[in-house]
């Protein structure tokens, strides 16, 4: 009997907390689904309403923005191309970079490793204007590029890729190199297919990572044509409220989705990284 | 290290090469870039600029914009720290706890972590707005609640945007760390310790240590560094810039007011603050806890 | 069949040989940073440019805000990556004109003396010209938008309070605000403590701001806020209203403090010309009237105010003919019927007489009496003090000015100390702007 009433007591507790989060959120997206005139003089609504379908596709196909050829569809597509972009380049980089690091009798393996880990230490948030200046004098300003490759260099991911190479059996590489494997062979007939869950998770958490950019894109796209979807949370055109509500929503529904689908993979990556 | 390594001369400086570069280029120049720029006095055009010592730093730290930002910083901190860990750990307990529907509340749990602090901002601007706001109105009604006007319910509207957006992360750690913690301690504790009360803090809690040591950084690193799209979707520093983030302020002053040299000398400061507790971090606990 | 062959060929050839070469008309390249309905104006001057003429094309990109433009601006320039012609705003006038001796800014003065065919200097209202000027009195940048500040009066909220007229001084405004807010109305909002209350507090009560004759003569070390007396009279009286509840403060953003106005809960507000393209249609029935001033302070008499809004720049590093091109486009830009059009759709100032004359002549002001106070504010006369002022730093500034005034309204510092305060921040940016002249 005890034993029940801490579980009930539990359960309180847990329903609680995910109503803490759920609660606002829903507020939003109940509140999206009204008319702007609803909102305006009733305020914030708990119930769905009936303009669902109107409020969105305005928000997805309204030609807005200053030139008045941006839709919201474009800011998703650019967040999306910049994400893809970030996590891609990302994976890469840093599967051949720990790759060096561990498989390697690698003079500079040791000096190499800290100048990947003191990045660690320097975020963006450090270096914003000469990050700024550096990418302007490349001509990268406003470009995909430009967007892409400065987040691209990621410590997280080398040292995760490098854990995982450590732990693989040194019987492998034996076995190959006793077969003629060169080491180009090697890693892509055999590292990479044993790393596909590893990448797998690490693209997502990346992938979330580089949707979720906010400072970067605000100094790096002066042109609305760039503009992802987060950074333009502060100057969303949308004109009245309830459309506002609804690119709330639709901006945080990527990354959710992947968290909630891909629980599993994102979950491991963020253990990893950490 | 692998005892079985390769010696090729050529690919492995292939392989290292593209992270090498994009790390030189995009990290290492700006960091360089940003030391030179402490050190100078120049216009914002890069004119009439001369080697100028330690002046932006004398500049920087007499400044009260800037003590009252380092101030808000701690107190942000500690604050962010404090409530998200434990309505976390609070959430994760239960959640070990419970056997119906554990990994429903896990998936219902988890998912604000994926929401961009810009976006976490923008709500919680709707909710605390003067016209919309059911939070507005809410503490209005309890003590004249005005953010607009008054620091300290400033500093509330903040802590809780701050707050809330973390509480999933410090869950699923915690969470994590419960889960790792073998039964045959749990169940031998129970004997022992008739109290689920007790037993949590003299056992369980004890055995949290390293995850609570590692979350105290994240959160630190949060709140240092990630709260920016949040102060700028929600305050902006208002008022009376007594709610802008250390990390704001170097954003503001190089960007908006043009400052290379103060904004720079700003980021130096941080940089010791981050190397400190970075130090910390490894000597200190990392040292200590021993366990497994 | 050769024959037919050859024939068709040697068509073919004349055709073209005798075909016209188009010549690609130059891109002039200009960012602004303005958005929504007044981005859409600048568009539309631009489509009216290019259509008149080949030789040239206009291409306006919005680069957000006034803020944002500068940041982006000089990472350009440094990219030698700059368009041809940037809207750079009034606080940042300084910085543009200190620019001219490191040779960013063309003066463009000097290129109407060299391409001009149509500049007349003395058409340009004085009060507008002389903003973008040096000391000299040399025009640097060419005045665009100008606004200033203006106060807009709900007529159906004033009628339901009783009140007869719009105050022309705070003194007038003192007498109905009770009235008003007996009423249920809130009696004041402004949306800009720096430029209206602040800026143009000194200019519509003709008080030097900075030393150095507001930085025209010298360069400015510092600010008189405190060793102004009137200056502090006036935020003494604002914190009084705001405890009687005749004044509210909405935060620092200009949209939270205007927005009781345009729900009709307010009765006063004190904005930007420039406010009026966003508010007809929205407020029912409003009034765009001149600021308020105190006149015990100025014995009666009313002062112009400065400009606000923005000027445009040329930039130096282009071509003769990129230059030659660019001056016809200015001078296309300030003849009266391009500037009508623009007063007209934004509600910026005129800034020529020519095109204030052409308004009168046609009735525009009878027509549209909403545009009247912009360009009456602006050229009242009598003023001792220079028409603006050249003070670096000046954003950071109004980031100090922004930062006290609140606690000074609210009593956690007492009117003196926040004075000093700004004195103090202002001074320190001061010197480190004068430290890379």
């Amino acid at each position: 009997m005890f034993k029940t009433t801490s579980k009930i007591f539990s359960q309180f507790i847990l329903i609680s907390g995910v109503l803490l989060m759920i609660v606002p959120i829903w507020i939003i997206f109940a509140s999206s689904t009204h008319s702007n005139s609803v909102i305006q003089s009733d305020g914030m609504q708990w119930f769905v309403g009936d303009q669902f379908t109107k409020n969105y596709d305005q928000v997805l196909n309204k030609k807005g923005g200053f030139s008045e050829e941006i839709t919201a569809t474009k800011l998703f597509l650019n967040s999306f191309i910049m994400a893809i972009g970030i996590a891609t380049l990302t994976i890469i980089t840093s599967l051949m970079a720990a790759y060096t690091i561990v498989y390697f009798r690698f003079k500079f393996a040791v000096p190499l490793f800290w100048v990947i880990f003191i990045t660690l230490l320097v975020p963006l948030e450090l270096r914003i204007m000469p990050s700024y200046q550096i990418v302007s004098d490349l001509h990268l300003i406003n470009t995909y590029t430009g967007l892409i490759l400065p987040l691209s260099a990621s410590a997280i991911a080398t040292l995760f890729f490098r854990q995982f190479y450590l732990s693989i059996p040194d019987e492998l590489l034996e076995a190959a190199k006793l077969d003629g494997v060169n080491s180009w062979k090697f890693f892509i007939d055999f590292l990479l297919p044993l790393s596909k869950t590893m990448i797998a998770a690490m693209f997502i958490f990346m992938f979330v990572y580089g949707y979720n950019q906010y400072l970067w894109p605000i100094i790096m796209t002066t042109s609305e044509k760039y503009w992802t979807v987060i950074m333009g949370m502060k100057i969303i055109f949308m004109a009245n409220t309830v459309e506002r509500f609804a690119y709330i929503i639709l901006s945080m529904m990527p990354p959710v989705f992947i968290i909630i689908f891909l629980q599993r993979w994102f979950i491991q990556g963020l253990f990893q990284s950490k | 290290m692998k005892k079985v390594q390769f010696n090729s001369y050529f690919t492995q400086y292939f392989f290292v090469a593209p992270q090498l570069i994009i790390i030189l280029i995009f990290l290492y120049l700006p960091i360089v870039q940003t030391f030179t720029d402490a050190f100078t006095i120049q216009d914002p055009f890069g004119f009439g600029r001369y080697f100028a010592g330690f002046d932006n730093f004398t500049f920087v730290l007499s400044d009260p914009a800037y003590l009252t930002a380092l101030r808000f910083t701690l107190i942000f901190i500690f604050v962010i720290t404090f409530f998200s860990c434990s309505i976390g750990l609070l959430l994760a307990v239960q959640a070990n706890n419970v056997i119906h529907g554990k990994s429903a509340y896990k998936t219902l749990l988890i998912w604000p972590y994926a929401i961009a602090p810009a976006v976490v901002g923008v709500t919680a601007n709707y909710f605390f707005s003067e016209r919309l706001g059911l939070l507005y109105s809410f503490f209005h009604n309890l003590w004249g609640f005005d953010w607009y006007d008054n620091v300290h319910d400033a500093y509330i509207y903040v802590f809780i945007a701050a707050s809330w957006k973390q509480i999933s992360a410090n869950f699923i750690f915690f969470l994590a760390g419960l889960q790792n913690i073998q039964k045959s301690i749990i169940e031998a504790s129970v004997i022992d310790c008739k109290s689920s009360f007790r037993r949590f803090w003299t056992i369980t809690f004890p055995l949290l240590m390293p995850t609570t040591f590692f979350l105290i950084i994240i959160n630190i690193t949060y709140a240092f560094f990630d709260t920016l799209g949040i102060i700028d979707t929600t305050t902006i520093g208002a008022p009376s810039g007594e709610t802008k983030t250390l990390v704001f302020k170097a954003y503001i002053d190089g960007f908006r007011g043009l400052d290379l040299g103060s904004a720079g000398a700003q980021s130096i400061i941080m940089m010791l603050i981050v190397l400190v507790i970075t130090v910390f971090q490894f000597r200190f606990i990392e040292g200590r806890i021993h366990y497994n | 069949m050769k024959k037919l062959f050859r024939a068709f060929v040697a068509l073919i050839t004349l055709v073209f040989l005798s075909a016209p070469s188009v010549a690609a008309p130059i891109e002039l390249h200009y960012w602004h940073g303005h958005t929504g309905k007044l981005e859409s104006i600048i568009n539309e001057i631009a489509n009216r440019w290019n259509a008149t003429q080949d030789e040239s094309k206009l291409i306006p990109t919005s680069k957000g805000s006034y803020e944002d433009i500068l940041a982006a601006f000089i990472a350009a320039y440094r990219a030698n990556e700059h368009p041809h012609m940037v809207q750079i705003y009034d606080a940042g006038a300084a910085i543009m004109v200190a620019q001219v001796k490191n040779g960013v800014v063309y003066p463009f003065e000097d290129m109407a003396d060299e391409y001009g065919v149509n500049f007349n200097k003395d058409d340009y209202i004085p009060g507008i010209r002389n903003f973008y000027a040096d000391s000299d009195g040399k025009m640097i940048g060419i005045p665009f938008n100008s606004s200033t500040c203006l106060m807009y009066a709900n007529m159906d909220i004033l009628k339901k309070a009783g009140v007869e007229e719009v105050p022309k001084t705070y003194e007038e405004f003192e007498a109905v605000a009770q009235q008003i807010k007996d009423a249920g109305f809130i009696p004041l909002m402004q949306s800009h403590d720096p430029w209206i209350w602040v800026e143009n507090f000194f200019s519509r009560h003709n008080l030097l701001m900075t030393d150095g004759n507001n930085g025209y003569d010298a360069v400015p070390t510092t600010t008189l806020f405190a060793d102004t007396p009137e200056f502090i009279t006036h935020y003494t009286k604002v914190k009084e209203w705001k405890e009687k509840g005749w004044y509210e403060y909405k935060g620092r953003a200009w949209g939270d403090n205007q927005a009781p106005f345009i729900a009709g809960e307010a009765a006063f507000w004190l904005g930007s010309a420039a406010s009026f393209s966003g508010m007809k249609g929205v407020v029912p029935n409003f009034t765009v009237n001149h600021i308020p001033y105190w006149s015990s302070l100025t014995g009666g008499k009313a002062y112009p105010t400065f400009i606000g809004g923005a000027a445009n720049w040329i930039l130096s590093g282009k071509s003769d003919e990129e230059y030659a091109a660019l001056m016809k486009l200015a001078e296309f830009m300030t003849t009266p019927e391009i500037q009508l059009f623009y007063h007209n759709m934004s509600g910026y100032a005129a800034v020529t007489y020519s095109a204030t004359d052409l308004a009168n002549e046609i009735g525009f002001y009878t027509a549209s009496p909403y545009h009247k106070a912009v360009g009456e504010q602006l050229s009242l006369t009598g003023s001792t003090i220079p028409g603006g002022y050249r003070a670096g730093n000046w954003p950071q500034i109004r980031e100090v000015i922004y930062e006290n005034i609140p606690k000074m309204l609210n009593g956690d510092i007492t009117i003196e100390q926040g004075m000093k305060n700004m004195d103090k921040g202002a001074a320190k940016l001061l010197a480190q702007f004068a430290k890379t002249l």
